[in-house]
């Protein structure tokens, strides 16, 4: 789609979906009585006998997914992020991981889309608890353009896989750098910090940056959609990023998500580094406007070019930039 | 091998064999859960010596039946009639419980097939039957699903989740055996959430219920019979077996300490010799 186009990832989901329920006759759709927020019924139209809702039964959904995978059936389990990951954590690992079955978990309204809601129905969690799982691949899409090519990866793939979405219209972000690596998006450049985001809160630091640009602040901006396995060349990229400073962005606590497992990698490939996390910081969401829930978190875009403007500033004097590569 | 035409005497031998197993195996293991495996092995005698009978090519049947041991701490008994049709080795038994073994503490699909599903974090199978059975009926597959529940498990709210669902959907190939030995980990089932009488509830949440005598093998072959004829309409089905815990080994027999137990040699051997004599 066309850049700057606002689509929700789950409008596009639920477009998505009966194309794939005519590609796949083995896809089937499981509800828990949030349908009409999770845009099955285009699916449940065209599907009416591939479509079953269990009603307010989360525990039981993860279970009725297991043994339709078990009869050869491939289930898209969806609800909120927050049900799913915090009710049902003991079914998705025990009925599903372990036994390695090919179930496709969608969790909606992630983080805290649902503001004026509350902490009840926000997730912040959510990624903590399944890549705490061992076997689930789990994905944050950065915009409708990316969640299309993430169902579709995750359709490819056998074994249980969990794919994060959030609620409001999002732009699309386009890519301005078709050199990078598949899993890793390039979606501003700039040579002063490097801010890795996954989700769509990388719409917000997209703003930041141009915001920022404005102002001489040159922010490079790359997007990761894949958390769990997270791709091992993003530890190259921070690595030839070399001494400037690296901040991790997620609409998540700063605790499981994204900037734990970047840092895990870095670990793993030796990697020196330190990470300024943008996060909720941990501590539950609370009721309020989304955007100004957003920004009291520090992940607005306000807050966070405020945030990027700060670290940049106490940067010592920059080495030479032809040094670094960008 | 099992052969089609089964007498009753021959799934009484298949249950005393299944125990003498169950009792070898927690034994070599020093650990395991005596009480709930011997409890069942009329039921599973019943499950694969009668019911599903399955071959070498069973797993790859589509239109075989399945079972899902729910109370997945009855795992010992699981194996021993697995070995006793042929889809284990026997001296495999030995293994139970041992690092690398494919006889996990509770059932794991992954290392073994013929399991058919991971259990053991009580009162998650009943569901896994419910997505089958309705996946099954869906793309008219002929098999049934047979669901191997404790009652201690129905404290688990998800059962009821689970019953309630399979009730709605009216799943006639869906059965669940409730193994009723009336004894939990912490002791008499009366004593902790006593949810009695079964038989009400369930069929409130829409099942066709039927009693049994869980160790007379003639009564639970009647059961099954009862359960995949159309008598009881489009429901799914529940037998509940009335059972001992620890049943066959007189100083286990309603014992609640031997849910989970490891056994000395010197009651390794009185247990064997009470199971054979029986």
């Amino acid at each position: 789609m066309t850049s700057g186009t606002l689509v929700s990832l789950r409008d596009a989901y639920g477009e998505l979906l009966p194309e794939l329920g005519r590609e796949e006759p083995r896809l089937v759709v499981l509800d828990a009585d949030l349908s009409t927020s999770t845009r099955t019924g285009k699916f449940r139209q065209a599907f009416p006998e591939r479509t079953l809702n269990v009603g307010i039964a989360e525990q039981n959904m993860v279970g009725v997914a297991a043994g339709v995978a078990l009869a050869g059936g491939i289930p898209f389990v969806h609800t909120f992020a927050s049900f799913l990951t915090r009710r049902a954590a003991d079914q998705i690992a025990i009925s599903v991981a372990y036994p390695r079955l090919n179930v496709k978990f969608f969790g909606f309204h992630a983080g805290v889309n649902l503001g004026e809601d509350g902490a009840t129905q926000q997730a912040v969690e959510d990624v903590g608890i399944m890549q705490a799982i061992p076997g689930i691949r789990v994905y944050a899409p950065v915009d409708a353009d990316d969640l299309v090519a993430t169902v579709r990866e995750v359709m490819r793939t056998a074994g249980p896989t969990y794919v994060r979405l959030s609620r409001f219209p999002s732009p699309i972000l386009g890519q301005d750098d078709s050199t990078a690596a598949p899993a890793v998006k390039a979606l501003r450049s700039g040579g002063q910090i490097l801010v890795i985001v996954t989700g769509t809160l990388a719409a917000e630091v997209v703003a930041a940056a141009d915001a920022l640009k404005a102002q001489g602040i040159s922010v490079r901006v790359v997007g990761v959609s894949r958390i769990k396995p997270l791709d091992p060349s993003i530890a190259a990229l921070v690595s030839a990023w070399g001494p400037r400073p690296v901040a991790v962005a997620e609409e998540h606590n700063i605790h499981g998500g994204l900037a734990d497992a970047l840092s895990s990698v870095l670990d793993e490939a030796g990697v020196p580094h330190r990470l300024h996390r943008f996060g909720v910081p941990d501590r539950f969401g609370e009721s309020g406007p989304p955007r100004e829930l957003l920004e009291s978190l520090g992940l607005g875009s306000r807050a966070l070019a405020e945030r990027i403007a700060a670290i940049v500033s106490q940067q010592p004097a920059q080495p030479d930039p032809q040094r670094w590569e960008e | 091998m099992i052969q089609r035409d089964v007498t009753i005497a021959q799934l009484d031998d298949l249950a005393r064999s299944i125990r003498r197993d169950v009792i070898e195996e927690i034994r070599t293991a020093g650990s395991g859960h005596p009480g709930g495996s011997l409890s069942c092995a009329e039921i599973l005698a019943v499950l694969y010596g009668y019911v599903v009978q399955p071959g070498p090519d069973w797993l790859s049947r589509p239109d075989r039946d399945h079972v899902i041991l729910s109370k997945g701490h009855a795992a010992p008994a699981l194996y021993a009639a697995l070995a006793e049709v042929g889809l284990v080795d026997r001296e495999e038994l030995g293994t139970l419980r041992q690092l690398g073994s494919r006889l996990q503490g509770h059932p794991d699909v992954t290392r073994l097939a013929a399991v058919e599903m991971s259990t053991g974090s009580l009162g998650q199978g009943l569901s896994v039957g419910v997505g089958m059975a309705w996946r099954l009926r869906a793309t008219g597959g002929a098999g049934r699903v047979f669901v191997i529940l404790g009652d201690g498990e129905l404290d688990s709210g998800q059962v009821w989740e689970a019953l309630s669902l399979g009730g709605v959907l009216g799943l006639e190939n869906l059965v669940a055996i409730v193994d009723a030995n009336e004894i939990q980990n912490d002791g008499p089932v009366a004593g902790i959430l006593d949810l009695r009488p079964y038989g009400p509830k369930l069929q409130a949440f829409g099942w066709a219920v039927r009693e049994a005598n869980g160790h007379d093998t003639g009564e639970l072959v009647a059961a099954m019979d009862w359960a995949r004829s159309g008598e009881p309409g489009a429901r799914p089905r529940c037998v509940i077996a009335h059972t001992v815990k620890g049943r066959g080994v007189s100083f286990m027999e309603g014992r609640p300490e031997w849910h989970s137990h490891a056994l000395t040699l010197e009651q390794y051997e009185r247990a064997v010799e009470e199971v054979e004599r029986r």
